[in-house]
């Protein structure tokens, strides 16, 4: 008998709680910027790509929905000639996203993704690249790397001695 | 003879042969012994303290010693612990003291994913870095199109030196400064000389020296499906594994074969593949009308609608010309359509002569012949007449590792092992197994070499022919050159001949085979070792009568042509001069091309049919020692190419495998071994082309179709174009129970080891590779054959007359190798050479032209002078030597006056 009451009591409580449910589309729910939704690539603080083309995320994606191919510019930076993501098998794990060395890859709080034709889920490189840096701001990759590139010798960058003069007698 | 000792790891007994040192052992026993420097081919050096594990006096001994393994020899009862906590914590310390300069580069380096230091640092648990400080950086070289360098990466190993150097013998290579600052480089930028500087790649357990070319077109491993093959730029039949994505052959790698390549492969053959992915293969069928003057492309059915037409064509006479570097499939194919008299072999008059009398010997069973590992084994070799690493590199590989021998045998009394490199070479010193080179000029093998002689042809026959009547008579008449010689040969318990047919010269040949067969008379160990021009040239004179070249085509074009001419993969061109051939090319009515690629020959064709690579199609090849070899298709055949035998399947009514290995077999008893080809297609199980972790597989065609198609199925062999079979690398379990499975092997993998030094860990007695390769000389069957003798008037020509010689050179003298930017890079220039003494004579100039003629063609190139070429000898590059002919000759108004010999 209490406990018939008090699931009224409760039933009724609830009726003068605020809604979870919104009206979606005019309305938009609140997503945690780490929510797990459409995939980017994003920039150095420099602007440069991030992505070094690894295949890291290829690897993990458990879907194997990723294509990298590697390019080389002139510069000698790695990045990517195709990057290409399935989204009609992507699974929105994030493994891809932990995966990744160098935080080019990254989930976005955006969901709306939905599509008539298939064919459309399929995003190449220019579709996925975007301008910010994203979640992570500092970070830049070919700082802390040994590969010499353009703009960056041997020896200049994070915790890097210079070069050794091997011609030197000392030892 | 190898004795099993039985030893004891963490408390279990174990039986191993006791000629190994322990790492290996425990390799061996699928155990995950961390190492850097040790490698199979090296030996060990104990530099990289990386392998330690603790060894105990007796049954009480509780403390124990940590140790070496890969300087430990086994004995029988020793007791050692691997999971000692000791022994693992010094492992962890010790890599993460390597690994403290180690830059922070796995995402950007091509050997990340197939990478021995990666594996062993998550194998000996160094999972963080701990170090803070600053990086030791080092600049880096140049060093040519085949190797990028990156220094920082170097964890100072020795491999790459001791590979280089002490291995290949290469001199430009070196370490330089000390303690943190070592550094393996050149003294400055510039092109690695050696010709198998490529391995590097793969000796470099890091990625200071990684596949340039490969990095153009960059996977990683776990993406690379891969399928067992043979190598097709020379004769020898390297075993390889060719891997593909999306069509594209991204690399080669060693397949371990123990009895022909073992660890290491040439450049060419590491960088030759290129021609699959040029931008010259031919993909449609093409075919020209004359009424119109085009080309244009046809579909299959009307292909072969006219290549019915022409076949039946009313009074047609149709001859074929089979391919050296096609697979015996194709060129029985062929030897079908057009009938075994109008089958001609697509080599020149000389190599044919000379390839008749080879088959013919080696049937006979007079002499040995030898394999890449056996020559290796050898005490004595005599080099006559080819300049092997330029014709087949290998080879010189091999011959070089001959030369330590003596070295090897000397240590062995003071009981080091042959593994023991260091204590090695410091017993060793200078001393060296005879090799005696016979030839026009001095090769790369020279500095190991007792003798050096250079001489001109005719001087080399006389040389041999006394040799060969010290061999039998034991005379005192001849020189005392020959006698040193032959003396040498005798004081051998096992010596070898080593020659070619790159030399084209028979008589130097057979004097070559009769002086084997007179020694192994005398000493049954005694070998021979041949070289021919390309991968299946032996098969393929199997197939044709005496004459049935292309030099005797040719000529009989003339007199009576031919109304169809069906050319398989060979470029006419290069053997005849093209204003020769395009006039004997135009009596012919049709013309039909099978070929890879555009070449001149497929530019005459009035119907171009597009052949497979090497790589889109499962073959058969006999290489140089009659060992027939099985390659496998790497990937589905691109766009309308087709395996010739499949083009020429409906016209020639072998249109099951069945029939063909029949046919095949009916065409030579000594192809009678290649029956077990037929069943090769039922097997209990299939293996997995792909690697287990192969990506990508919903994205790789997703810009084309959403939609996934099943993978494309391979009927013709029991291996799958998917992840589907049986893992790829198979191991022994540690109680020996492993499942035979026959299928063949596709990849290098173990668990836990992901570079390609997990064939470490396959079983010391295990060949799974080599199963499917038959020699089809065998010694049961003796069909008797005398070598012919030497003619008299040959080796009486007077001495003064000048020889024009075929140059070699490994990165020109394959014609589909050249095909290869990276190759083609390090192709010299053509040049005629000669020494001082020749050029005096001739009154030329060193970068002056010279112009050589013969009957039908004329050269004409600047002279580069070296004195290390014989009196008497002109050295003209091989494809242009091809070209000339017979009857060349230096222009008279050079050869006034006097020529003092």
């Amino acid at each position: 008998m209490m406990s018939q009451i008090r699931t009224l009591l409760k039933v009724l409580k609830h009726t003068f709680t605020k809604s979870d449910t919104v009206q979606f589309p005019e309305q938009k729910p609140y997503l945690s910027p780490r929510y797990r939704g459409r995939i980017v690539l994003t920039r150095d603080p420099n602007g440069d790509e991030r992505c070094v083309a690894c295949n890291l995320c290829s690897a993990a994606c458990p879907v194997d929905c990723i294509l990298v191919e590697k390019d080389e510019t002139q510069g000698g930076r790695w990045q990517a000639k195709t990057f290409r993501i399935n989204f009609s098998r992507c699974i929105m794990c994030g493994f891809c996203e932990e995966a990744c060395p160098t935080h080019a890859i990254q989930l976005t709080p955006d969901v709306e993704m939905a599509e008539y034709d298939r064919q459309n889920l399929v995003y190449e490189k220019e579709h996925l690249l975007i301008s910010g840096s994203g979640k992570y701001h500092e970070y830049n990759f070919y700082e802390i790397c040994g590969k010499a590139i353009e703009g960056k010798n041997i020896g200049q960058a994070q915790n890097e001695a210079k070069p050794i003069d091997i011609k030197s007698l000392l030892p | 003879m190898t004795n099993k000792v039985t030893l004891y790891i963490d408390n279990l007994s174990y039986q191993v042969p006791d000629n190994i040192n322990l790492l290996q052992a425990c390799l061996s026993l699928n155990m995950d012994v961390p190492y850097f420097c040790w490698h199979p081919a090296l030996g060990s050096v104990g530099a990289c303290r990386q392998c330690a594990v603790m060894q105990y006096q007796n049954e009480e001994d509780t403390r124990g010693r940590l140790v070496m393994s890969c300087m430990t020899p086994v004995t029988e009862g020793m007791r050692i612990s691997f999971n000692n906590e000791k022994a693992h914590t010094f492992r962890a310390t010790n890599i993460e003291a390597i690994m403290t300069n180690h830059p922070h580069d796995c995402p950007v380096c091509e050997e990340g994913g197939d990478c021995h230091l990666q594996d062993m640092t998550l194998l000996s648990g160094h999972i963080k870095r701990r170090y803070p400080g600053i990086k030791r950086t080092h600049n880096n070289q140049y060093l040519g199109p085949f190797l990028n360098h990156e220094m920082n990466r170097c964890i100072g190993c020795y491999r790459c030196v001791r590979f280089y150097r002490d291995y290949c013998g290469g001199k430009d290579l070196n370490v330089f400064s000390s303690k943190n600052n070592i550094y393996f480089g050149r003294t400055e930028s510039g092109n690695l000389e050696n010709e198998f500087s490529g391995n590097l790649a793969e000796v470099c357990p890091t990625g200071v020296f990684t596949d340039k070319p490969f990095s153009k077109h960059y996977i990683r491993k776990w993406d690379l499906q891969s399928s067992p093959s043979i190598c097709t730029h020379c004769s020898i039949g390297c075993n390889i594994y060719a891997t593909e994505r999306g069509g594209i052959i991204r690399k080669i790698n060693n397949r371990l074969n123990q009895d022909i390549n073992g660890h290491f492969l040439c450049n060419r053959g590491r960088f030759g593949y290129q021609h699959v992915n040029h931008e010259n293969k031919i993909s449609q069928v093409w075919s020209r009308d004359h009424q119109s003057n085009k080309t244009h492309a046809l579909d299959n059915i009307h292909a072969h609608i006219k290549l019915k037409k022409w076949l039946n064509e009313s009074n047609a006479r149709i001859i074929g010309i089979g391919s050296p570097r096609s697979s015996i499939e194709n060129n029985a194919a062929l030897h079908k359509l057009v009938g075994a008299h109008n089958f001609y072999a697509g080599i020149a008059k000389n190599e044919l002569t000379q390839l008749n009398l080879l088959t013919k010997t080696y049937e006979s069973n007079q002499i040995n012949l030898l394999s890449l590992k056996e020559i290796e084994q050898t005490d004595t070799v005599l080099l006559v007449g080819e300049d092997v690493t330029q014709t087949a590199p290998r080879i010189a590989l091999s011959i070089r590792q001959m030369t330590k021998n003596r070295g090897i045998n000397k240590a062995e009394k003071f009981g080091i092992k042959p593994w023991q490199d260091e204590a090695l070479r410091n017993i060793t010193q200078d001393t060296k197994s005879p090799l005696i080179i016979i030839n026009t000029h001095e090769s790369k093998l020279s500095d190991v070499a007792k003798q050096n002689l250079n001489l001109s042809p005719n001087k080399q026959l006389i040389l041999l022919l006394e040799i060969e009547t010290y061999l039998v008579n034991n005379t005192s008449h001849c020189s005392e050159l020959a006698i040193s010689i032959a003396s040498d040969l005798l004081n051998a318990n096992n010596p070898a001949i080593i020659t070619g047919t790159h030399s084209f010269n028979i008589e130097l040949l057979s004097a070559c085979l009769r002086i084997s067969a007179i020694l192994k008379k005398q000493k049954n160990n005694s070998g021979f070792y041949c070289a021919t021009s390309a991968v299946n040239t032996l098969g393929l004179s199997l197939l044709c009568e005496p004459e049935q070249d292309i030099t005797h085509l040719i000529e009989s074009i003339e007199s009576e042509p031919p109304t169809l001419l069906v050319i398989m993969e060979t470029d006419l061109f290069r053997y005849f001069s093209d204003k020769k051939l395009t006039t004997y090319l135009d009596k012919i009515k049709h013309i039909i091309v099978i070929d890879q690629l555009i070449t001149d020959t497929v530019k005459m064709a009035d119907l171009v049919l597009p052949a497979t690579s090497f790589s889109e199609q499962n073959a058969t090849l006999i290489n140089n020692e009659g060992r027939s070899q099985r390659a496998y298709a790497v990937m589905p055949a691109n766009d309308m190419r087709q395996t010739p035998y499949k083009w020429l399947a409906q016209h020639n009514s072998l249109d099951d495998d069945h029939k063909l290995y029949q046919y095949i077999q009916s065409i030579d008893s000594l192809l009678q071994p290649l029956s077990q080809f037929k069943s090769i297609n039922k097997g209990d199980f299939t293996s997995a082309r792909q690697p287990l972790r192969s990506s990508a597989r919903t994205a790789f065609f997703a810009n084309v179709d959403v939609k996934e198609y099943a993978p494309i199925c391979d009927d013709k062999s029991n291996l799958t174009y998917s992840m589907e079979g049986v893992s790829a690398f198979r191991q022994k379990t540690l109680d020996n129970t492993q499942y035979k499975i026959t299928t063949p092997v596709t990849g290098v993998w173990s668990p836990k080891w992901n570079s390609s030094q997990a064939i470490n860990k396959t079983s010391l007695e295990d060949k799974n590779e080599s199963d499917l390769a038959v020699k089809i000389f065998n010694t049961a069957s003796a069909v008797p054959f005398e070598i012919p003798t030497a003619q008299q008037k040959t080796y009486n020509q007077p001495l003064n007359t000048i020889s024009v010689c075929p140059h070699h050179h490994i990165y020109t003298n394959d014609d589909l190798a050249t095909f290869s930017s990276s190759i083609g890079e390090l192709a010299p220039k053509p040049l005629i050479h000669m020494n001082q003494k020749q050029a005096n004579y001739l009154s030329i100039k060193s970068g002056e032209k010279l112009t050589i003629t013969s009957n039908e063609y004329q050269i004409s190139l600047p002279c580069e002078i070296h004195n290390t070429i014989a009196d008497g000898v002109i050295l003209v590059p091989f494809i242009e030597y091809i070209r000339l002919g017979t009857n060349i000759q230096v222009p008279s108004n050079y050869t006034d006056g006097e020529y003092d010999d």
